[in-house]
């Protein structure tokens, strides 16, 4: 029989790391699934084994992770990295997680799930984003530190945090920035004016996002109020067209990294059929939540940025509080934390989500955006473009997922995650109706790959 | 093939052998095969199935599936959640290499 | 979307439920009588939709082997599919992936093919001979399909069979029924049917006559019509791989079965869970175990997507096809084979929806209503 653990916590980032420790602490049975190699999360990624070079090249937040990774891993829970979860279901004992874990198939079970997958890179779906030679941002910055790789030159296109971070710590490596192209409608800075209350309260990241904007806009040739970009090249990309101000321009150059932000991920959560919101702030879906990350369906809980993004300090936070309350109903807790420590965490949770505001009204994607072009490949595994897309949803289907078995588009391997916004984008714009009534691409298994031969050996429990 | 796009970080990293496309190269360790290929200067990692156009790694966060190529004989792997090891045979799926 | 308006002077027709049924039906009696008002109305991106979580068979063996009339209806709608595909093809400009190669049912144990022959034997029995099959032994079975695992014994052959995508079937059906002037309204729910006296309203629409082709929701509809349509939820779930070379499969088979695409669909599982519709790992794992047993190859190649539908059965399995007693103008259909059938009914059975019992010579629609039910 296998053993049934009190908690599986998905993710070995801020959030799992803080809800493992509380949980582990307070004595539970844990068990943390990674996909990483080494834990951290994309945050802290290789940060266990980063060099010296690449920590000063990845700046300050990059290494105050340390004590949350070293804490981590003196904690007495089980870990396991490089593990691909592919199949999650509700099971008599609770929950039973499928994956892949070095070649085998291994099934895991729990009585509670804590998801803390983390986001991914929102999809940028300009003309040629499926050229050899586009990358995201957020690969970039993978690449560095897990790979100490960085490119020779580059341009960088698209808004947000990440973007500018980037740019900065290429920029501290000496790499040739060719050009920022920054998608960021101008209006945006106006809306974002009575959010900046919300950021104040938070003064030494709003101190240091303010530095970040002004020393790129300073030290690269940066350009602002960019639309309609294309990125230009027959088999590779070769340049990147763009818009300002109603005058077209080119860039030559051999590599691009795109970004517009990060959403939450929710395959997950909505293979366990857990109910999804539209946050229009974040113009994403999310997984449906209380403060303690509990969400529709009992025993599964979410925290960090695979809930509601809001960066590395405010995931750490919503891991303890939903370690916390795994544990809430047990005798390990006092009365005197119950009161004061949870108490504070909770606030602490809401006033930083506030917080976030701003970037997110700042760096709200341009609406543009989320209209590609006809020609503009959506679903990159299938190979559909718009114009497919677009007649389809015209000639009367109801909702994404219609689409998806007319059109093939979200039936790739990538499992609908780089299409699946902008397929719901396409079809609202397309059916006149508001994001929110229109439901998300459903999600089924595997969320990775697994063969036929591997899935009829699985260990059926 | 021979545009080298990328650099390391480190000049006096631990250098790898590996096999791309049966040639044997050194690259720097601890690097993803994905990051791999990059340092080689291939930013195409394979065709795609439906127009046969190339495809190179994009999100190198295990999302995007575009960066699969053979390792060691297994097809489509996903380059990006796989580190080298030495010796390490890789094989993209480009018409004519293989 | 056609902008159809609530208030609109009566359709001759209100079609209750998109999917396969119901777009065939829609498409048949357009094709019929051009000048027919036809509305249908289809349900949200949501529901549970069997004719999206189909395996594309176009499959003779095994239906109705306790049933004569079924038996001789199945042949005779894919008899029917050629011509239907060729004429949906062309008017919808969508290739449907059609093919009449011909079905293989592998058996992985002697018994399993001996209850397969005896079930043959009887539907050949009840046609006639005009279906038509051979049981295989091991090395026949090799000889059409090279590679099998050493646990297949034998296998069912017939060159009856066949496959189609059904997805594209699907679209290929809407598109050409709304080219010929059908109305359809996407993400409708119908709650209540009123009976008007001169006709039936169902979500502000008038209609003539009411067709229900709401898969799972006919019992509950048909209740509101007086009409007994005992359906439940029967779970198939299915495996697809990722591309392969084409030709990995020869023939078409309840078991395994490769698209145009060159995916390969693994398949035949049954369960009784109610409206759920999830993956589970116990069954995906057997029915890979089973894929692989038959072709060893297989277990190499990727899964990239697996679902489970609900399959809307009828006690004995075979559709039902009736009109209310009670409210003339109100008939309910109810099926499973919504693929191998889609000839029928587009054929046949929209015949028989205008002009009543003068175009079922055989009796076979008639044979199927619920009265068999009631004894």
């Amino acid at each position: 029989m296998a053993q049934i653990y009190d908690y599986l916590v998905i993710g070995a980032g801020p959030a799992g790391m803080a809800a493992a420790i509380e949980t582990s602490n307070a004595g539970l049975s844990v068990l943390v699934l990674d996909q990483a190699s080494s834990a951290g999360g994309q945050i802290y990624r290789n940060l266990g084994h980063a060099d010296k070079q690449q920590t000063s090249v990845l700046g300050s937040n990059y290494g105050a992770g340390k004590p949350l990774l070293e804490c981590f891993m003196a904690a007495n829970c089980d870990y396991q990295s490089s593990v691909q979860v592919w199949h999650i279901e509700t099971h008599t004992k609770g929950f039973l997680v499928a994956a892949i874990v070095a070649g085998e198939t291994k099934s895991f079970l729990t009585s509670h799930l804590l998801l803390a997958h983390g986001a991914m890179e929102r999809p940028m779906a300009i003309t040629g984003w499926h050229k050899p030679g586009v990358l995201t941002a957020g690969a970039g910055q993978i690449l560095l530190k897990s790979s100490a790789l960085m490119p020779k030159e580059v341009v960088l296109v698209g808004s947000g945090p990440l973007l500018l971070l980037l740019a900065q710590q290429y920029r501290v490596a000496g790499v040739a920035i060719k050009a920022i192209l920054d998608t960021t409608p101008k209006s945006n800075y106006w809306y974002a004016i009575p959010w900046l209350v919300a950021g104040l309260t938070n003064p030494m990241e709003l101190f240091k996002g303010l530095w970040l904007t002004l020393v790129q806009r300073i030290k690269i040739p940066y350009i602002s109020g960019v639309s309609h970009l294309e990125v230009m090249g027959d088999e590779q990309v070769s340049g990147v067209k763009y818009t300002v101000s109603d005058r077209v321009y080119n860039i030559d150059c051999k590599l691009v990294m795109l970004h517009q932000g990060i959403i939450a991920q929710t395959q997950m959560a909505q293979m366990l059929r857990c109910a999804m919101v539209w946050n229009e702030r974040q113009q994403c879906w999310q997984i449906k939540a209380d403060v303690m990350g509990y969400t529709s369906i009992p025993g599964v809980q979410v925290a960090g940025d695979g809930g509601s993004i809001g960066g590395a300090l405010l995931a750490q936070i919503e891991g303890r509080v939903a370690g916390m309350g795994r544990v809430f109903n047990t005798p390990v807790v006092s009365p005197w934390h119950k009161k004061w420590v949870y108490s504070w965490l909770r606030f602490r949770v809401k006033q930083l989500r506030w917080a976030r505001g701003l970037v997110d009204r700042l760096y709200r994607p341009a609406e543009w955006l989320s209209k590609p072009a006809d020609q503009t490949i959506v679903c990159r595994c299938e190979q559909v473009n718009a114009k497919t897309i677009r007649s389809i949803v015209n000639s009367g289907c109801a909702g994404v997922n219609q689409l998806k078995r007319f059109t093939r588009a979200g039936m790739g391997a990538c499992q609908g995650r780089q299409c699946g916004l902008n397929l719901s984008h396409l079809v609202a714009q397309t059916q006149q109706r508001p994001m929110a009534e229109v439901e998300p691409l459903s999600v089924r298994p595997p969320l990775s790959p697994i063969n036929l031969g591997q899935l009829a050996k699985s260990l059926r429990l | 093939m021979s545009d080298f796009l990328f650099n390391h970080l480190l000049d006096d990293a631990h250098q790898c052998p590996i096999i791309v496309n049966g040639v044997a190269c050194q690259v720097p360790e601890q690097l993803s095969v994905a990051a791999a290929l990059l340092y080689l200067g291939h930013l195409a990692n394979r065709q795609h199935p439906v127009s046969g156009e190339l495809r190179g790694s994009y999100c190198h966060a295990g999302f995007c599936f575009e960066c699969l190529v053979a390792i060691d004989g297994q097809a489509n792997k996903r380059a990006c959640l796989t580190q080298i090891t030495p010796n390490m045979s890789i094989n993209t799926a480009l018409a004519g290499v293989n | 979307m056609k902008p159809v308006k609530p208030l609109s002077p009566a359709y001759d027709w209100i079609i209750v439920g998109g999917g396969l049924v119901g777009a065939s039906i829609a498409y048949g009696l357009i094709q019929k009588q051009p000048q027919l008002r036809i509305l249908v109305l289809d349900g949200s991106d949501t529901d549970y939709r069997a004719s999206v979580g189909n395996f594309g068979l176009i499959w003779v063996q095994g239906k109705g082997h306790n049933f004569p009339a079924y038996a001789n209806w199945s042949l005779q709608g894919a008899d029917l599919w050629p011509q239907f595909a060729q004429q949906l093809s062309f008017q919808s400009q969508i290739d449907l992936g059609y093919q009449r190669q011909g079905g293989l049912e592998f058996a992985l144990s002697q018994s399993h093919l001996d209850t397969l022959s005896e079930e043959m034997a009887a539907i050949a029995d009840h046609t006639q001979g005009a279906f038509h099959y051979n049981v295989l032994n091991r090395e026949a079975t090799l000889a059409l399909q090279p590679g099998l695992g050493e646990a297949v014994v034998g296998a069912i052959y017939s060159p009856q069979d066949g496959q189609v995508n059904p997805l594209y079937l699907l679209l290929a059906l809407q598109k050409a029924s709304q080219l010929c002037g059908v109305d359809y309204q996407s993400s409708c729910r119908v709650d209540t049917i009123e009976a008007l006296g001169h006709g039936f309203k169902a979500a502000g629409f008038v209609g003539k006559k009411i067709l229900l082709c709401a898969g799972l929701d006919n019992q509950r509809l048909g209740k509101q019509l007086a009409m007994h349509l005992p359906v439940r939820p029967v779970k198939g779930q299915i495996l697809i791989t990722e591309r392969t070379d084409l030709g990995m499969l020869n023939y078409a088979s309840p078991q395994l079965l490769q698209t145009a695409e060159g995916t390969i669909q693994v398949g035949g599982s049954s369960e009784h869970l109610g409206l759920d519709d999830r993956s589970s790992l116990d069954i995906m794992s057997s029915i890979a175990e089973e894929a692989v047993a038959v072709l060893p190859n297989l277990s190499n190649l990727k899964l990239v997507r697996s679902w489970g539908a609900l399959r809307v059965m009828s006690p004995d399995g075979a559709p039902i096809y009736q009109q209310s007693k009670q409210y003339k103008g109100a008939f309910g259909v109810c099926c499973h084979s919504g693929v191998t059938l889609a000839a029928a009914h587009a054929g046949p059975l929209s015949n028989w929806l205008l002009n009543s019992l003068n175009e079922d010579p055989l009796n076979l629609i008639e044979a199927m209503s619920n009265e068999r039910f009631s004894i």
